[in-house]
């Protein structure tokens, strides 16, 4: 059991040792720790954003590091940079080194290649590079605003002074307030002379009195206007009645209406009557026609019985 | 009135003192004994192993498990809160100093404490009641190197290395996460942790480590000696010993935090 409990116990820390050494070696490898490095001198005024460990980039890419800033007897900050073998490919003689200061994010050096057919830059040639500072453009940006508010500032102090005109403006109309105040101020201001302000007054006083008249005299309208409502349109009023009259006219234009119809019916049926008086009578009349030639024969033969010879001619 | 309740803060300050007097003796018995050329390694060892198989063998499953859902959810949460924010540029920066530096030992040593440290302070003190303590250095064995050293050492040693692993493991879940969701290469993501680690924070990882796992173990066993010798006072101990405990984990965070800022 005990030699169980220690072979576990060994395993885990074998294991856990074996994890933890493999994972530093693997951080190592990834950071380049094992691998050739080629370093290139740079040069500064200012040291200014500046950082030992500050990121090298090549299209948006991390190439490398700063390594070391030095500040030379002349004044000049030197930045020595750390970039692997395999990236070193990117650093030509025409290459450009700018420092960027973002107005987010972390300072880094940007290196940009035109020609990539370019020498390879050697590592003891020393090359200026350039600031771009995002928080200093905002601010030059920023300054003609600031202008304006510092000139905005200045127009509201001098606006604001004891002796500006806004202040007099103020007071003045602080003055017509407390003449406003006093009675009959406002209209002695409007009108211009304090007897047509009086008269004002006095039609204004009387006011009252006249809303009073005109309020019985609405209130009688009232009251017969709701007499005339209940004459035309009440129970017995003139509307209901036309109503009832109008009702009784249409049922007898129905009535009428059913008797067009009837004598339609009859008219129709004496026109077919009137057809069978005309077939009766051309009846008759060929009858009497028949009867006619009949009594012609008959008489062109009579006397039936009293010619016996015939005399020829 | 006044006078009563100035001596209760005056009692409780020379309390206080004692108590830490008192520990900081036994922290300094502690090391001298370890660095002693007396002390008998073999037996240490042995003990070592005992309860480094409670501490971190028996442990190490549900360790494993907690690592790897923790790193894959809080990695998921870190990688999608800084891809909206627009703080991709530091993305590998966050993901270390909060699951290596801060998560990995914070999580570690709650499991330890809350596992052994917890069983730590009840075996001294249910010892010390039955006077076990006693019976021990009667027969002329020290009580420190036989029953404190072993179980100080590894529990120290189990925290630096779990938390390590836990960084570890957390860091590659985190990995699997970012790329079945964000579809971040395992170079890409290698090489964004990889250079967001520093020597500094290994550093600062091992040293808090190791002081967390020291206090963690050492105030228990303290607070296991100082037990007073009756069974119902045994929870007490334990109580104490934990509030402790936890607050010397605050502690030690809140001092390496101050430090890293200064």
């Amino acid at each position: 059991m005990k030699g169980d409990i220690k072979f576990k116990v060994g395993l885990f820390l074998v294991l856990s040792f074996a994890m933890i050494i493999f994972s530093a070696i693997f951080v190592m490898v990834v950071k380049d720790v094992f691998t050739e490095h080629y370093y290139y001198n740079l040069s500064s005024d200012s040291g200014d954003g500046l950082t030992v460990g500050m990121s090298v980039q090549f299209s948006g890419f991390q190439v490398g590091r700063v390594e070391r800033i030095e500040l030379t007897e002349d004044g000049i900050v030197m930045i020595r940079l750390k970039i692997p073998s395999r990236h070193s490919k990117w650093f030509r003689k025409n290459s450009k080194f700018t420092l960027e200061k973002p107005f987010i994010g972390s300072p880094r050096i940007t290196v940009t290649t035109p020609n990539m057919q370019d020498e390879p830059l050697s590592e003891d040639e020393t090359i200026e590079i350039k600031t771009i500072d995002d928080i200093n453009e905002v601010i030059k940006k920023a300054q003609p605003i600031l202008e304006r508010f510092d000139s905005v500032a200045q127009n509201i102090e001098v606006m604001t002074d004891k002796e500006s005109k806004l202040n007099k403006a103020i007071e003045n109309a602080e003055k017509i307030m407390e003449d406003m105040a006093k009675s009959d101020g406002l209209l002695e201001m409007l009108t211009g002379d304090r007897q047509s302000a009086q008269a004002l007054i006095t039609t204004l006083r009387a006011l009252p009195e006249l809303v009073d008249e005109a309020k019985n005299t609405i209130s009688d309208l009232k009251v017969v206007i709701a007499e005339a409502k209940e004459q035309v349109f009440g129970e017995e009023g003139t509307v209901p009645s036309v109503n009832a009259l109008l009702s009784d006219v249409d049922l007898k234009f129905k009535e009428l209406d059913k008797l067009i119809e009837n004598l339609i019916e009859i008219s129709d049926d004496l026109k077919g009557g009137t057809k069978d008086i005309d077939v009766l009578r051309k009846e008759i009349d060929e009858a009497v026609s028949s009867a006619s030639s009949l009594i012609k024969d008959i008489r062109n033969n009579l006397p039936f019985e009293q010619k016996k010879e015939i005399k020829l001619p | 009135m006044l006078r009563a309740k100035i001596e209760q803060v005056g009692g409780w300050a020379i309390e206080k003192w004692d108590f830490f007097k008192d520990f900081s003796i036994f922290v300094a018995r502690f090391f001298r004994v370890l660095f002693s050329k007396d002390t008998k390694k073999g037996v240490i060892l042995d003990v070592m192993v005992m309860q480094i198989y409670f501490t971190a063998v028996q442990l190490l499953a549900f360790f494993l498990m907690i690592s790897v859902i923790i790193g894959t959810v809080f990695i998921g949460v870190v990688l999608s809160t800084v891809k909206n924010l627009g703080l991709s540029e530091f993305l590998g920066d966050i993901i270390v100093v909060l699951v290596a530096l801060e998560m990995g030992p914070l999580i570690t040593v709650l499991l330890i404490a809350l596992r052994s440290s917890s069983a730590i302070n009840t075996e001294i003190a249910v010892m010390r009641v039955n006077g076990e303590i006693d019976s021990l250095i009667s027969y002329g064995i020290d009580e420190m190197s036989y029953l404190y050293i072993p179980r100080v050492i590894s529990v120290t040693l189990c925290v630096l290395v779990m938390s390590t692993l836990f960084s570890i493991i957390a860091l590659l879940s985190g990995f699997i996460f970012s790329f079945t969701i964000f579809d971040i290469s395992a170079a890409a993501y290698s090489e964004l942790i990889a250079n967001s680690i520093t020597l500094r924070d290994v550093g600062v990882l091992g040293i808090k480590s190791v002081l967390m796992g020291f206090f963690i173990s050492i105030i228990p066993i303290f607070y296991g000696t100082r037990t007073k010798r009756q069974f119902n006072m045994i929870p007490v101990s334990v109580l104490k010993g934990m509030m402790s405990v936890f607050s010397a984990i605050i502690i030690v965070e809140a001092l390496l935090l101050a430090l890293k800022l200064i």
